[in-house]
């Protein structure tokens, strides 16, 4: 992950200056974060555009908020708590727009369906093993598709996943738990090798 | 200590367990086979996942196009703060300014009947001047439309506000 790091004593002095209208120094911090910011909604967006839009409104809205944030805390995970928010109520909205939710029960029949798609050795032979599992955590039911980036992409601790999604921390690894068994099934029938996964 | 299942093997990994039951754990594991190879496995898929997810050179390309960064330093709060206290200066000015200049209108136009100067072009511009002045004034007052100062007014300190609310709508595009 591509992030400009921050030192602590920094990070808080630039929050500090933000706070007192520093524009500038807000924007060290955008910058110092956007690589996580973005990469978190583009995962969960699955669109570049949309992410790069929700990554803005999110900023946004931190600086907005930028008062009630506690410096005790560690700001990456504050911000990605609101990006990560953003993104859901953006796709949210755009499910009831569609009128179509891919609710769990749903997605275990869409896999269905995928296992007896043809040739999913020329599938595989298309595109990267990386793309491959890309895909396959985009086609993730909601909540664990959640899960999979905050930990495996946002590198954020289970307790850090649980404040953001609400649940208990034995939930995240409930969650992740059934995530990783989805993927292996999703990858194996895409004709895609899971060594290390269970 | 019996092997631990899966999920607790999980959530030891991840640091997620107290820290007594993370040491019994810790303690297991370094004694079977069956339990460090279940931790190797987790950390290859951790790493795979993790390489998986990382943002490739595209799309970093395109993040970095994006300059998410750079609205700030252009400061589009505070240029959208300021249309709205144009706007409410331009009423508040308007008002004062017509309600000293309009008495006057009608001045001038007497005088320059008095000095002679009441010629017809004259007397008709200053009269289109006073009469369009006045209609609009009159309009802007109308009861029946509801409309008064004091809801310009307030239609110049939405402008203070609704900028600011669609600034998150704002392109973000290089």
């Amino acid at each position: 992950m591509a992030i400009t790091e921050l030192s602590l004593d920094s990070t808080q002095h630039l929050v500090q200056r933000s706070r007192a209208g520093d524009e500038s120094a807000f924007a060290a911090l955008v910058e110092a974060h956007q690589s996580a910011v973005f990469g978190t909604v583009l995962r969960l967006v699955c669109d570049r555009e949309v992410a790069a839009e929700v990554s803005n409104r999110a900023f946004f809205k931190a600086y907005q908020h930028l008062a009630g944030f506690d410096e005790s805390r560690p700001l990456r995970a504050w911000l990605l708590r609101i990006a990560a928010n953003e993104a859901l109520n953006g796709l949210r909205s755009r499910r009831r727009e569609a009128g179509h939710t891919v609710s769990g029960a749903e997605a275990d029949i869409e896999l269905e369906q995928i296992s007896g798609a043809p040739d999913p050795g020329e599938i595989v032979s298309r595109r990267e093993r990386g793309a491959a599992i890309r895909d396959a955590v985009s086609r993730l039911p909601e909540p664990q598709r959640v899960a999979v980036v905050l930990r495996y992409f946002a590198d954020l601790a289970y307790a850090d996943i649980a404040e953001l999604t609400q649940q208990s921390v034995n939930n995240v690894g409930v969650t992740l738990l059934r995530a990783r068994e989805r993927l292996r099934r999703d990858l194996e029938t895409r004709g895609v090798t899971t060594d290390g996964l269970p | 200590m019996a092997c631990p299942d899966e999920l607790t093997l999980d959530l030891w990994l991840a640091g997620a367990l107290p820290s007594d039951e993370a040491a019994a754990v810790a303690s297991h594991v370094h004694t079977c086979a069956a339990c460090a190879a279940a931790e190797q496995t987790a950390h290859a898929l951790g790493t795979e996942l993790q390489a998986a997810l990382a943002l490739d050179a595209e799309e970093l390309a395109y993040l970095s196009g994006l300059e998410l960064a750079s609205p700030w330093r252009t400061s589009p709060a505070a240029a959208a703060l300021s249309w709205g206290w144009i706007a409410l200066a331009g009423v508040v000015g308007g008002y004062a300014a017509w309600s000293v200049a309009a008495p006057g209108f009608g001045s001038v136009l007497a005088a320059a009947a008095q000095v002679g100067l009441g010629t017809v072009p004259l007397h008709l511009a200053l009269g289109l001047v006073f009469g369009l002045g006045q209609a609009l004034l009159d309009l802007i007052r109308h009861p029946a439309l509801g409309l008064s100062q004091p809801l310009l007014a307030l239609l110049a300190l939405a402008l203070l506000v609704w900028p600011r609310q669609l600034m998150p709508q704002r392109s973000t595009r290089a």
